[in-house]
């Protein structure tokens, strides 16, 4: 458990950073050898293949990362980003190369024969698509045949106001067909060099980048993912880059303006990086996995500083000291929590004014937000519109509502402060670096009686003090002026706790009766209460009885608790059984109907970690009078299980005397992640409970 | 009286928007039930020529629960054939106090991605109103532009069975001499036609429809609530002229698009002579040609413009390889045409669950094309978009329903196969072996046929190797399984068969409590939802597809067994189908046998509560369990 012992190891294990601003000597040094290494890899390493030019023996793909399973793979994807200068423009834009040739092996593999190239698009540039190769490759008759895609049937799609799709399919797609593309992006979004996933859908063979980054630009370049590179170095050289200044002049004589041509270069070491992935293995969707983000093998740029010769570094990545300082100074996050907000007095005045203590009122204000104002399911860190705006239409992002929620109480003079954090369909966020893009939700922090409190106002019905699941996703930051302290939402530390009690009682006229009270932890409670809002008492009812068994019915369901939200839900109800009127023999099962009857882990093998949204403590308890007229001829064995020591415990605890029976049953998990290599541990410990859990016991009638 | 009138109208002209939109004036007839209520709408459809007409809307819904809360949203299409003049939206409280109006930047403009298509010119606006306090009401006002008259909104006052509906109304204003067709469903009203001049109005209305419930296996909506189609009779689209009077006329309309767009290169010519010269039989013809067919096309779907009721030509496919259903379609009857027999090109609507088709009222009520060639004996329907299904099989996407043959004739209605219970079977055998802690180790092998082919089949061919082996161990109901194996051979035919093996290793199956033996002889009983009864029902219950299941099992258990308790045999036969089920013990064998044959049919309400004591009693038995105990 790397992730969870120390946050540092974790960022090592994960990813893994380079500064490739720091072509050290070292790098020099070794240039000469990876340079002679470069080729002789190249010879080695089987990317003998030459886009455009396809060979009856190239359709013979071997790999052991083929087997029946696989529909297409991916022979080679080769990228290139160059930088060059416009001469003429005195500006630097990037080009992007792209190369694919992929063996479509299957029909189930047709699908990746449809390509879609996103654009950028501003508002006043937009990223050009140029050189666009894309053929079709079949063998007929031992020779290879080709076909063409038309530049007609290559489809434009305004996909919204920033992004444009080209879209096309291969034609005469056959099993076994080898589909090869090439195209180039002219880019003016420098800032934004293009990312690299090296893992996808299907297995790929070699995945390959180069990127060419004059020295001026310095990005931090960080790699994600469970998959070693192959070729990870970078060599350097000298160039320089030709502009041609258009200069207007004054022509004294006639007083008369002309312009003239100033040429001039600039001189730089380019720093030429090679990424190499080899036979990466798809990637696989995995129940409780919160996102594969988290998993795909990636390297990815973050534009860090542009340093021109002679001229003054422009920043583009800070220190968090510096984010933070930016981010109270953005109109968007800090300005409009920071300012007085006055017309916020007569409502929030209003709202506090049967409270004194500020735990109280800022508990009011919380209640006040969440429930008048709805989330529109738009995340991110940043205020969509004015605080006045987002208060008066009652609805608004993630970052409109709680920073509302914290101009509010920062109006009643209680000290709140935004932290922001990635949700964990989301993915991590960055320990070291301030990678804003990582971040897309920001929640409310307060210190009252030296306790920290956190809130999200989004978050419907859930109690005062609480955070959502979804947050707990590791680091997060909490924004001050001056300050981002980092803070750490770990769903380990999340316990949902359930009780569960049953006491069944004999009868008057004979047979049994009993109650169930069923109490719910945070989360159980929330889902419950959300439900409820959408489903009719009778419908609730139809679906707890269908989780019982036949031979028992469920009547008078109260649920405690549901408007309370500050309170756990309790859900209690009467169970009228038919059995022990006149059966010899009961096989009864003393989990009515809350046994655990399927594994939730289904899949034999797993691939990544498994990550729950938090820790588990459910507890069952039966206090049963023994039926009249019946005895007990046999009673499950009790047992206790530990899984991995302590990382869970399963106990099934049942005695009987001659009047009454007591069992009680308990599971633990004392973890929400559990690594890969458990998994197996995991499963094994659920089958043992399931088992366990569908044991009987026999009653038998007193003759 | 004159003057209690006067007051009267001024009452409800000077009725002001927050009287009209306030949530507490809803009877409680009408929030009975609902989720949400249609407190007024209004269409005016204005039909300008032959080839355009204009449609003004306004729906106003008060939302009373989150259930409803998706109404706040709107959503309107356009694309070639439909521009949106303006479209706004009103946010009212419970008061009905306007509290938000939508402006142009809320509308957010989307490519309608249908998920499968390359393609489409398919675009959407949407807008959505948010309040987290129940109930408030939404207002959406809207004004387009259609260019072609070939399809008009039908008018379907209640959207979804948990609205109700206080008002709504329709009106059609066209030339006198536009003849307009309509056909009303569950709703007898005339409309009130007036004429002013040249100029005719049509006006349906309708108030106070109550809520509805839900009910499992109910006949579909629109056979239930109130609903009025409109098409046209003459009409224009994008330049070409058609008539949609008759079904007949309707089919030459299409014929016009389709007609010409035949013709094959010469490579593909030879290909057809090459494959079917030597043949002597239409039929082996028809499977050679959909069999190449098959394995050198492939789906994709474009849809732009005209394109989405012309196909691509013949020449297209043939180049591209690929193209859509009617393409695909086009292109098959072109292969047949060559090697001299008659294929015709087939509209029919496509999917599990159709909507009923209105036979004697002829428009468009088809979103598939698929072609067929009638022989001496009986037709050959092909699925053109499919390269796996057989030839001659429809199965649930397209049998059992009304389809439309198309050729120079016009059009054609007619009933697609129906599959009987004697053709949907699924057989099981499972032989197995229990050992002294309870795991089960199994093979099972399965035959399904026709409708219960579906499944496997395209567990065979759509899905991976690794869906398929995650499908299959997630789909039984069994505590912790894996299936170590698995095998599928298929039979093609017009009543096609899948062969399933599989071997399985289910942990604990059989639960072993100190001298006792618990199992479940039948391996397939969990999982089902518990027919409970309801004495209220309200609709008929319809069982669209009868099959026979009939499983075999056979499990050896540890020695020195003996039962202590045995299922009793039972045996039941309804109207509604017939079920078996046997089990008996055979020293250390357990033997097993379950017969369920499902009928099709439609049943009235008061027979609901047999049909779910027919259900609890299969239920019951499904899940009863063998109780063996050591001997001592």
């Amino acid at each position: 458990m790397i992730y969870f012992t120390i946050m540092g190891i974790f960022a090592n294990y994960f990813i893994r950073i380079n500064l490739t601003t720091m072509p050290t000597l070292k790098i020099s040094f070794f240039l000469l050898v990876l340079l002679f290494m470069q080729r002789s890899l190249y010879a080695q390493d089987k990317l003998n293949i030459k886009f455009g030019k396809v060979k009856p023996e190239d359709f013979e793909v071997k790999s052991q990362l083929i087997d029946s399973g696989t529909n297409a793979v991916v022979v080679a994807h080769l990228g290139k980003t160059t930088f060059v200068a416009n001469t003429n423009e005195l500006t630097f834009s990037l080009v992007y190369v792209e190369k694919k040739r992929i063996k479509v092996i299957n029909k189930n593999g047709f699908d990746a024969a449809t390509i879609t190239i996103p654009l950028y698009v501003s508002d006043n540039k937009s990223e050009k698509l140029e050189d666009l190769d894309a053929y079709t490759y079949n063998i007929e008759n031992g020779k290879v045949v080709e076909t063409k895609v038309e530049k007609s049937s290559v489809f434009t799609e305004k996909h919204s106001k920033n992004w444009t799709y080209k879209k096309f399919t291969f034609p005469a797609l056959k099993e076994g067909s080898i589909i090869e593309y090439s195209y180039e992006v002219k880019s003016d979004f420098f800032f934004n060099l293009q990312p690299w996933t090296f893992q996808g859908e299907y297995p790929v063979l070699w995945s390959q980048y180069e990127a060419a980054i004059p020295e001026f630009y310095k990005y931090v370049t960080l790699s994600q993912g469970h998959q070693p590179f192959f070729i990870n170095k970078v060599y350097t050289t000298q160039t320089s880059f030709s502009f041609v200044e258009h200069v207007e002049r004054e022509i004294t004589a006639r007083n008369q303006v002309g312009s003239a041509l100033n040429k001039f270069s600039i001189e730089g070491a380019i720093d030429y990086h090679t990424w190499v992935m080899k036979d990466v293995p798809a990637l696989k969707e995995e129940a409780f996995t919160t996102t594969l983000r988290n998993a795909v093998a990636k390297t990815e740029f973050q534009l860090n500083q542009i340093v021109f010769p002679r001229s003054m570094p422009q920043n583009y990545m800070d220190s968090w000291e510096k984010v933070a300082k930016d981010l109270m100074l953005d109109e968007k996050f800090g300005l409009q929590i920071d300012r007085a907000n006055n017309w916020l007095d007569n409502e929030v005045n209003d709202i506090v004014k049967t409270v004194t203590i500020p735990k109280e009122k800022a508990q009011k204000i919380f209640e006040y937000v969440r429930d008048n104002f709805t989330h529109n399911n738009i995340n991110g860190i940043y205020i969509t519109t004015t605080l006045k705006d987002v208060f008066k239409n009652k609805n608004g992002s993630v970052a409109d509502i709680n920073m509302l929620l914290i101009a509010m109480l920062k109006n009643q003079k209680i000290d709140a402060n935004p932290v922001i954090l990635s949700t964990r369909d989301h993915g991590f966020t960055h320990e070291i670096y301030p990678l804003i893009g990582r971040y897309n939700y920001v929640v409310a922090k307060i210190a009252i009686d030296n306790k920290d409190l956190y809130m999200d106002a989004t978050a419907r019905k859930l109690s005062f003090g609480r955070l959502p699941s979804k947050v707990y996703n590791g680091q997060a930051r909490e924004i001050s002026k001056n300050q981002a302290v980092p803070l750490y939402f770990m769903s380990d530390s999340l316990k949902e706790s359930g009780m569960t009690t049953v006491i069944i009682s004999n009868l008057e006229k004979g047979g049994v009766e009993g109650i169930l009270t069923h109490n719910f932890g945070v989360y159980e409670s929330l889902n419950l209460r959300n439900k409820m809002t959408k489903t009719l008492p009778d419908d609730f009812k139809k679906s707890l009885q269908q989780q019982y068994p036949e031979e028992i019915a469920i009547d008078h369901i109260q649920i405690d608790s549901l408007k309370l939200l500050n309170e756990p839900v309790g859900l209690k109800f009467d169970l009228k059984f038919k059995s022990f009127v006149d059966d010899d023999i009961v096989y009864f099962n003393p989990m009515l109907g809350e046994a655990i009857k399927k594994n939730p882990f289904t899949a034999a093998e797993r691939f990544y970690p498994v990550e729950m949204p938090y820790t588990i403590d459910d507890m069952y308890i039966l206090s049963m009078e023994i039926p009249k007229g019946y005895k007990v001829d046999e009673l499950p064995k009790s047992v206790r299980l530990n899984l991995n020591e302590d990382e869970g415990m399963f106990e099934y605890l049942v005695s009987s005397d001659k009047n009454h029976l007591q069992m009680r049953c308990r599971l633990q998990l004392t973890r929400a992640t559990y690594l890969n290599e458990d998994y197996q541990n995991l499963r094994d410990f659920y089958t043992f409970v399931i088992k366990k859990e569908a044991e009987h016991i026999v009653f038998k009638k007193i003759k | 009286m004159k003057l209690i009138f006067f007051i009267f109208s001024i009452c409800i002209s000077g009725l002001t928007k927050a009287q009209e939109y306030n949530a507490l004036f809803i009877p409680d007839s009408l929030r009975k039930g609902a989720d949400v209520v249609k407190r007024s709408e209004e269409y005016i459809l204005t039909i300008k020529t032959s080839s355009k007409y204009t449609v003004y809307e306004k729906h106003v819904y008060t939302i009373l629960n989150a259930a409803a809360s998706h109404y706040a949203d709107y959503i309107t299409h356009y694309d070639k054939f439909c521009s949106i003049n303006s479209v706004s939206g009103k946010l009212f409280n419970m008061m009905g106090k306007e509290i938000k109006h939508s402006k142009k930047s809320d509308w957010k403009d989307y490519s309608a991605y249908d998920g499968f298509s390359l393609l489409s010119d398919a675009r959407y606006k949407e807008n959505e109103f948010y309040s987290a306090q129940y109930p408030y009401t939404v207002e959406y006002e809207e004004e387009d532009d259609h260019n072609g008259t070939q399809s008009f909104p039908a008018w379907v006052p209640q959207g979804s069975p948990a609205m109700s509906v206080q008002y709504s109304r329709f009106t059609i204003i066209a030339p006198a001499s536009y003849k307009i067709r309509y056909r009303q469903l569950n709703f007898k009203t005339a409309p009130v036609i007036t004429q002013k001049g040249d100029v005719k109005t049509y006006i349906w209305e309708i108030k106070n429809i109550p809520a509805r419930k839900s009910e499992l296996s109910a006949p579909s909506f629109i056979e239930i609530t109130p609903a009025v189609f409109f098409a046209p009779s003459k009409f224009e689209v994008q330049g070409y002229a058609g008539d949609m009077s008759t079904w007949e006329e309707y089919g030459k309309f299409i014929y016009q698009l389709i007609k010409g767009r035949d013709v094959l290169p010469d490579e593909v010519k030879r290909k057809v002579h090459e494959l079917t010269g030597h043949i002597t039989g239409d039929r082996e013809k028809v499977f050679l040609l959909y069999d190449f067919l098959q394995k050198n096309t492939r789906y994709i779907s474009i849809q732009l413009g005209i394109g989405g009721w012309q196909p691509f030509e013949a020449a297209y496919v043939a180049e591209k390889k690929y193209g859509d259903c009617k393409a695909l379609s086009n292109y098959m009857i072109a292969l047949l045409k060559e090697a001299g027999i008659k294929g015709k090109y087939v509209e029919i609507y496509a999917g599990k669950s159709p909507p009923p088709f209105v036979d004697d009222f002829s428009f468009s009520q088809f979103n598939h094309v698929i072609s067929c060639v009638p022989l001496d004996k009986d037709t050959l329907w092909l699925e053109c978009t499919s390269q796996t299904v057989s030839p001659g099989y429809m199965g649930s996407f397209t049998g059992n329903r009304k389809a439309l043959l198309i050729d120079e004739t016009g059009g054609h209605l007619v009933h697609t196969p129906v599959y009987k219970v004697s053709d949907n079977l699924q057989v099981r055998r499972v032989k197995g072996v229990a050992d002294d802690q309870g795991n089960l180790s199994a093979e099972i092998t399965n035959t399904y046929t026709s409708l219960q082919q579906d499944f496997p089949h395209s567990l065979m061919y759509d899905a991976s190797k690794e869906e398929r082996d995650k499908y299959l161990n997630q789909m039984f109901y069994l505590p912790t399984y894996q299936v170590i194996k698995n095998n599928y051979k298929e039979h093609r035919g017009i009543i096609p068969s899948v062969d399933e093996h599989l071997q399985i290793l289910i942990n604990n199956y059989a639960t072993i409590t100190g001298k006792r033996l618990f199992i479940a002889a039948n391996l397939f009983g969990g999982g089902a939802d518990k027919p409970l009864p309801d004495t209220a029902r309200q609709y008929d219950y319809i069982i669209k597809d009868p099959y026979r299941d009939i499983d075999s099992v056979e499990i050896k258990i540890p020695l020195g067994y003996k039962p202590e308790s045995l299922p009793k045999d039972i045996f039941l036969e309804t109207k509604f189908g017939k079920y078996a089920s046997k089990v008996k013990v055979l020293d250390d064998r357990i033997i097993y046998y379950r017969l369920m044959e499902q009928n099709s049919g439609r049943f009235p309400p008061k027979e609901y509560n047999e049909l779910v004591n027919f259900y609890q009693q299969v239920y019951k038995a499904d899940r009863s369990r063998v109780v063996l105990v050591k001997a001592e």
